[in-house]
């Protein structure tokens, strides 16, 4: 019982993962709190749901590409909204990005309302990940492992790409010190945009890839929200390790939380979230003594 | 010659004669519009948040019936004009709609509401400017007992009513012996589930009977839930939950192989089991629900409204649309019965007619907690369907002196508030 | 935010318009307008935390629901009247608002967002799950007649009163000593502190007098449904209060109100015309945003300094 939920709560957190992992990317280079992060999820899990009877009858490729395409759609979304606004509003108070991406927020849930309606979808299960794995007699949905191959396969991405290429090295640059990037003569507007698209890319992707595990309604994105902030808080804002980290603990945490305290199921998470906030503070100010 | 001074005061006059008359006309188009001033209802909705998927449907129910009791000469030789608004499923947002719908724009009647939240707000308004008002989807049991009021009726069952049916289809089933139930972590997921269990109690005491899950509302991660309801090896899990949560449910237990396992008893409504279509597991679910289109169209009244339904909108009512539709008919016969829109005649009426409706012949609100003696209908879901989307098949009509409370257990549920 | 005293000829002016627009509303338009100044008095505490404290918080609402909470409590379960209720909802908003202030102040920037957020949440969470007490999600309800039984207009001139009184004393805070202290720990926290203060306690505060304040007006806000229910301290509120203040503008003491009577009226007027009321909501965001980054306040200031620099021919 208690390995039961162990290890389907490290599944549940890999798909946190893979939701926060785009929000925490564009916080570390830009410093921006993108409540868009979860519109553009749905976006991907609608995008999957109108281009799946496309590419595929049930097979895997074929919604591998579905998703894919959906994720590069809402990637050009999250980019365009980076060129038209958010870059022109840069110097403007911090807090002036908030409010456009919650704008950002209200607009695309109307927009996906008028396109798929107020109603409720279901995307199909490829067929190849429609069963279920025997662990002694317990059994595990095969798409939760595939989910969690996909989750390890983007970090494996992200981490080469940070390490290894010229594009990596720019982003660490800006995450670290946005001044000295543009001392080098780097235009940092191309860099914002290329990280606010490979951000939305990322939430695209988690969209497309949990949604023939649930319900694709145009709700999804509060639902989304509030859990991906929760990771990347816990993970350490801009850290992608911590936030992989963040969501494998939270998600064995609510999971365990169903065994052990249901009462308090819906505070746990953030009760952990003020701990480890106020944990952290403390930290730092040994640090600076 | 003509004096062109005269001949022009001779303008003016016949301008003026011309005007008086065109008043006239007015004076006496208006008169009988004053008498035909129009029936009002407002329809205080959850258009958009979270009720948004479920009053979809109900909207286009209440803009259908209201078209064509106006095309058969409104009530009474009354139009009837409907007034939407959008509660965005927010109580306070629900109640300041009702209040101005009722101050500034004079409705007769309210209705429309989702959430229990915006109901309860809404019926609160509603007794302080004494105006009716009834519910068709929100269907909190608080509106009829503890924060009961005379101007508020349930055109269906109540949270009370739609446990017991489970708790009698469950205990229909010999072989099943292990049960968990599950709710929605809110009012009505515990209410629900507390029910369902006393009545099992009762029913069938040799049932075993877990300890009940309950996840968060809308839950979009049901797996924790799945595995542990399946590590109590049960035969049956009974699931207060609806709409997007219900789904993914259903679609997680599906890849945990739940379905081979155990069985499922929930509130299946159709616009679920249209949104699922293929995704639905072909065994293992069934479900109760309170207007499945499906089943009534054995009733030339019910067949033609879905009829009109699917000519107007393409597609098929779901079970919010449908009992909205009835309970509309039921407000215009109450209208007919009162002579009017008085709201004490009106309530009168209320409890006092009975209505040949989509859900039966004999719909009725009894008078002292003004709830419909709504059905409840249950059944297996099977795939095996004509409409292209699954339906329930083997379904029961559970009535509804079933499951509704008793006038004593009422008033001790009202005392124990108190 | 220079001018230390107070110009009654815009307090008078400000009161008269509203009163018309009470009279003008008649008893079907007098709960929009109490519901403006509520959220103009919620908006304005926000305010105090983020254009002089230079606190984000995204977890307000929490005190505005506990100010409904209080009072219905009061009422409902501890059976004192509802005067002695009235005074009950702001001191629950702004004792837990001790409480968590004392937490958040432990931290700066963003993660003092991300801990009023969490506060935030539970707030809401307890009260959605406490069904014993808070009668979960289905909130209290019953427990008085709305608006005390009062006369939709009568209410809203009651409201008008009490709202001015906290905007009045929110002035003197703001230009009194301790408002520039809070000021200057917006400002600059490493240089109050060099000075001797302890800049969290000023923050905290700071965080005190915001969190009653909401806590005040939440209390009348639930006096005017004659109902408490979760959706109060939750998530929809707090971000409405985050857009009244960013959408009326920062540094400037009025932000609060320009927002929520802006806001307030979009909210009410835009689904009447559309049902797509968020994407024309959203779209105006945008604009005024694009339009003037200092927010409605900025871009009137904008717009005073163009007249007055050229004058028309």
């Amino acid at each position: 019982m208690l390995t039961v939920q162990i290890v389907n709560g490290l599944m549940e957190g890999m798909m946190l993962f893979l939701i926060a992992s785009g929000l925490t990317l564009i916080f570390g280079v830009s410093r921006i709190i993108n409540f868009a992060h979860g519109s553009l999820y749905m976006l991907g899990a609608f995008l999957t749901y109108q281009l799946v009877p496309l590419f595929s009858d049930g097979s895997l490729l074929g919604f591998a590409v579905a998703v894919l395409l959906g994720a590069v759609l809402a990637a050009a979304v999250g980019a365009l909204f980076e060129m038209a606004v958010l870059r022109r509003i840069y110097r403007a108070p911090e807090l002036m990005q908030l409010i456009v991406t919650i704008a950002l927020v209200l607009i695309v849930r109307d927009l996906v309302r008028l396109v798929w309606g107020p109603n409720n979808v279901s995307v199909s299960m490829p067929d190849a990940l429609a069963g279920a794995v025997q662990i002694g007699d317990s059994f595990f949905p095969t798409f939760q492992f595939a989910i969690f191959g996909a989750g390890l396969l983007v970090v494996a991405l992200m981490i080469a790409i940070i390490r290894f290429t010229r594009a990596g090295v720019l982003l660490r640059a800006a995450t670290d010190d946005r001044g000295m990037v543009a001392l080098l003569g780097i235009d940092q507007r191309r860099i914002f945009t290329a990280t606010f698209a490979a951000g939305s890319f990322l939430a695209g992707l988690a969209g497309g890839l949990a949604s023939p595990f649930g319900n694709v309604n145009y709700l999804l994105d509060t639902e989304v929200i509030v859990a991906a902030f929760i990771v990347v808080v816990i993970g350490g804002l801009g850290n992608l390790y911590g936030a992989l980290a963040g969501a494998l603990a939270v998600g064995v945490i609510k999971s365990l939380g169903v065994l052990y305290f249901p009462r308090l199921a819906m505070v746990l998470i953030f009760l952990v979230m003020a701990a480890v906030l106020l944990v952290r503070s403390m930290g730092r100010r040994e640090l600076q003594r | 010659m003509v004096d062109k001074r005269f001949e022009l005061s001779r303008t003016l006059a016949r301008a003026a004669l011309a005007a008086v008359g065109l008043a006239m006309v007015a004076a006496v188009a208006a008169g009988p519009a004053r008498a035909a001033d129009p029936i009002r209802i407002g329809l205080v909705a959850g258009i958009s948040g979270a009720c948004g998927p479920l009053v979809d449907g109900e909207v286009k129910a209440v803009e259908l019936g209201v078209d064509q009791l106006n095309a058969k000469g409104g009530l009474l030789g009354r139009p009837i004009e409907l007034i939407k608004r959008d509660s965005k499923t927010k109580p306070d947002e629900g109640a300041k709609l009702a209040r101005e719908l009722v101050l500034n724009d004079k409705v007769d009647v309210l209705t429309g509401t989702c959430s229990s939240a915006v109901m309860l707000a809404v019926s609160a308004v509603s007794k302080e400017l004494k105006t009716p008002f009834y519910s068709t989807i929100g269907n909190s049991q608080k509106a009829n007992i503890e924060a009961f009021q005379p101007y508020f009726w349930q055109t269906q069952a109540h949270a009370l009513m739609e446990a017991a049916a489970a708790a009698e289809f469950v205990a229909g089933h010999a072989d099943w012996k292990r049960v968990v139930p599950m709710g929605f972590d809110y009012e009505w997921g515990h209410t629900s589930v507390d029910t369902f269990v006393a009545h099992l109690k009762q029913l069938r005491p040799d049932m075993e009977i877990a300890d009940p899950l309950f996840p968060k509302i809308g839950e979009s991660n049901m797996t924790s839930y799945i595995t542990a309801a399946l590590a109590q090896k049960p035969d049956v899990v009974y699931a207060a939950v609806f709409g997007g949560g219900l789904i993914n449910l259903i679609k997680q237990g599906k890849s945990f192989g739940f379905f081979q396992r155990a069985s499922l008893v929930t509130l299946m409504t159709v616009d679920t089991m249209q949104a699922l279509a293929k995704d639905m597991p072909a065994k293992g679910v069934s479900g109760y629900a309170r207007a499945p289109f499906f089943e009534l169209m054995g009733n030339p009244k019910a067949k033609a409204f879905v009829e009109a339904y699917r000519e107007r909108y393409g597609v098929y009512p779901d079970d919010w649309a449908t009992s909205s539709y009835d309970g509309l008919m039921y407000l215009a016969a109450a209208i007919e019965a009162a002579g009017g829109t008085d709201a004490d005649k009106l309530m009168a009426a209320v409890t006092s007619i009975t209505v040949h409706g989509l859900r039966g012949d004999a719909l009725k609100v009894r008078d002292f907690d003004h709830l419909m003696n709504a059905p409840v209908y249950v059944g297996d879901v099977t795939t095996d369907s004509p409409y292209g989307f699954p339906i329930m098949k083997n379904v029961v009509r559970i009535d509804a002196d079933k499951t509704m409370p008793s006038k004593e257990q009422v008033e001790k549920l009202r005392a124990a508030a108190q | 935010m220079s001018a230390a005293r107070i110009d009654w000829r815009i307090v008078a002016a400000g009161c008269l318009a509203v009163l018309a627009a009470i009279a003008l509303g008649g008893r079907g338009g007098a709960p929009l307008v109490t519901e403006m100044l509520l959220m103009a008095l919620f908006a304005s505490s926000l305010n105090l935390l983020m254009s002089y404290g230079g606190m984000v918080s995204f977890g307000h609402a929490a005190f505005f629901g506990l100010g409904a909470y209080g009072l219905a409590l009061a009422v409902s379960r501890f059976g004192l009247p509802v005067a002695a209720g009235l005074a009950c909802g702001p001191l629950l908003a702004g004792l837990l608002a001790l409480v968590f202030g004392t937490l958040c102040v432990r931290l700066s920037h963003i993660y003092f967002a991300m801990l009023t957020l969490a506060c935030g949440q539970i707030t809401f969470t307890v009260l959605f799950q406490w069904y014993d007490f808070t009668g979960g999600d289905t909130g209290i309800t019953g427990f008085m007649a709305p608006a005390f039984g009062l006369d939709e207009r009568w209410f809203a001139v009651v409201v008008l009163g009490v709202v001015v009184a906290c905007l009045l004393a929110l002035w003197r805070v703001v230009n009194a000593p301790l408002g520039i202290t809070i000021r200057s720990v917006g400002e600059d926290p490493e240089r109050v502190s060099a000075s001797g203060l302890n800049p969290r306690r000023v923050q905290l505060t700071a965080f005190v007098i915001a969190g009653t304040l909401a806590g005040v007006a939440g209390s009348l806000f639930a006096a005017l449904q004659g109902n408490a229910f979760p959706d109060y301290a939750g998530l929809g509120f707090t971000l409405d209060s985050l857009i009244m203040v960013v959408l009326g503008g920062l540094r400037s003491f009025g932000g609060g109100l320009y927002g929520a009577v802006i806001y307030v009226l979009l909210r009410n007027y835009v689904p009447l015309l559309v049902t797509e009321w968020e994407l024309v909501i959203g779209v105006i965001l945008l604009l005024v945003v694009l339009w003037s980054p200092e927010g409605f306040a900025g871009g009137l200031q904008r717009i005073g300094r163009r007249l007055r620099s050229e004058p028309r021919p």
